[in-house]
């Protein structure tokens, strides 16, 4: 919630930057032509733009925090990284793991060949020892 | 982020995922229970995609779970969708695999090999030879896994059937290669590595076991099975070093009683490498393993490994 405010900020922030340094870019123009003046554009407006620019990319890149996730037990995990994925496969695969899962998850659970008569046997059976 | 998109997120990645096929009966019932609730109160934060996945994993879990008027009707309301595209081969499957469960068999076998150009329903008409009283008696299931396998060489999830089929009835030399053929087509696949370490360990206990006269010759074969036990084991935690059950399966080969009759042969280059190796990761698995594996599980972990 608290990420989703501050990107926010800075995308409003940025924003409001960036239209103020057009539209003074806007107004330097028309005075240049009025008074017939040739200079290059003030660096005020040049600074202000940059900054605005900054600005909206923090805003971006805070918007892709990783958000939490749940594991198979039901408990909440964070990730290490804050903002973006891991890309060394031997961080990323940390992040699966911790949910009890892993990316290859298919080749051990195998649904296709799940022995339907097999799991419900067992749960018979687990009912009738709870019951 | 909400409480509701978590549990939704959660339950997408069990359906996604499959995970709901290795529940405990404890986990069926919970999720059951859970994703019941969820569909009641949460529908409308789903697109149609998530929606029908949720859908398909309601089915599997209500079928599980022996409530088989639910299945059915989940069933029906995924046919009304998608009962009118005969081509697809994921809905048959569920069609068939209730009609397995409620008996039907016969039923199940027609609809299955309707055609046979289906490879995922052809892939599921094998389980039909398979022995659901006897695991260790599955010579038919195993005939029809490489049948197959003939036909759809590509198909990993096949390779780890055979695989285990194999391991369950302590061919794990076959286990090997079954579980190796997959990492030819996906080198990554580390909990495949453990399987082979688990498979080379399994094969050296049953080899150690037979074992008559200590001769040299004898001991250094020996020796190598556990030696590619370890170097598995080890190539998985390289690519994932969270990877408990690989650390447990390291302790447990570091440790191992075999490695004092292998300290007479240290004249051997390869086994006096294997030996000084095997201190140092007997004391980097300890602190692993302290790490990753709460200490009320430890026991259980390891008699699951011993058990063969």
């Amino acid at each position: 919630m608290a990420t989703n405010s501050s990107t926010a900020a800075f995308y409003v922030v940025g924003l409001l930057l960036l239209i103020h340094s057009g539209y003074s870019s806007f107004e330097f123009h028309k005075l240049s032509i009025v008074s017939h003046y040739h200079g290059s554009l003030p660096i005020d407006i040049v600074l202000e733009t940059v900054i605005a620019i900054i600005i909206i990319v923090i805003g971006a890149i805070t918007s892709v925090s990783n958000t939490p996730v749940l594991s198979l037990k039901g408990e909440q995990i964070n990730s290490r990284s804050k903002f973006l994925k891991f890309i060394e496969m031997k961080d990323a695969v940390t992040v699966i793991e911790s949910i009890g899962l892993s990316d290859y998850e298919e080749l051990n659970t195998r649904v296709g060949f799940i022995n339907i008569i097999k799991k419900r046997r067992e749960y018979s059976e687990w009912l009738g020892q709870s019951t | 982020m909400s409480d509701i998109t978590l549990l939704k997120n959660k339950l997408l990645l069990v359906a996604s995922s499959g995970a709901f096929a290795n529940f405990s009966p404890e986990q069926v019932k919970e999720y059951n229970d859970e994703l019941e609730h969820f569909l009641l109160v949460s529908t409308d934060s789903l697109d149609s995609i998530e929606l029908f996945n949720l859908y398909e994993l309601e089915f599997y879990l209500a079928l599980i779970s022996k409530n088989d008027i639910k299945a059915k009707s989940v069933l029906d309301r995924l046919l009304d969708q998608f009962g009118s595209n005969k081509k697809s081969q994921r809905i048959k499957l569920l069609q068939s695999l209730f009609l397995e469960a409620t008996g039907e068999r016969d039923q199940a076998t027609k609809l299955l090999e309707k055609n046979p150009d289906e490879m995922l329903l052809s892939r599921r008409l094998t389980t039909f030879s398979r022995n659901n009283d006897d695991e260790k008696d599955n010579e038919d299931y195993i005939y029809n896994l490489i049948f197959y396998l003939d036909l759809q060489p590509s198909d990993l999830v096949t390779w780890a059937e055979l695989g285990d089929e194999y391991s369950k009835i302590g061919h794990y030399d076959k286990a090997i290669f079954s579980f190796k053929e997959i990492l030819l087509q996906d080198p990554y696949a580390y909990p495949v590595f453990y399987k082979v370490a688990l498979n080379y360990y399994y094969n050296f206990l049953q080899e150690e076991k037979n074992l008559k006269t200590e001769r040299k010759d004898k001991l250094v074969e020996l020796s190598e099975l556990l030696i590619n036990a370890r170097d598995n084991a080890l190539r998985c935690i390289e690519i994932c070093d969270v990877y408990a059950k690989s650390w447990l399966l390291i302790y447990i080969i570091s440790t191992h009683k075999f490695n004092e009759k292998l300290s007479k042969l240290d004249s051997v280059k390869e086994i006096k490498d294997y030996l000084v190796t095997n201190e140092r990761l007997r004391k980097l698995s300890e602190i692993k393993i302290s790490e990753l594996i709460p200490e009320d599980e430890r026991a259980n972990v390891l008699a699951q490994l011993q058990l063969k």
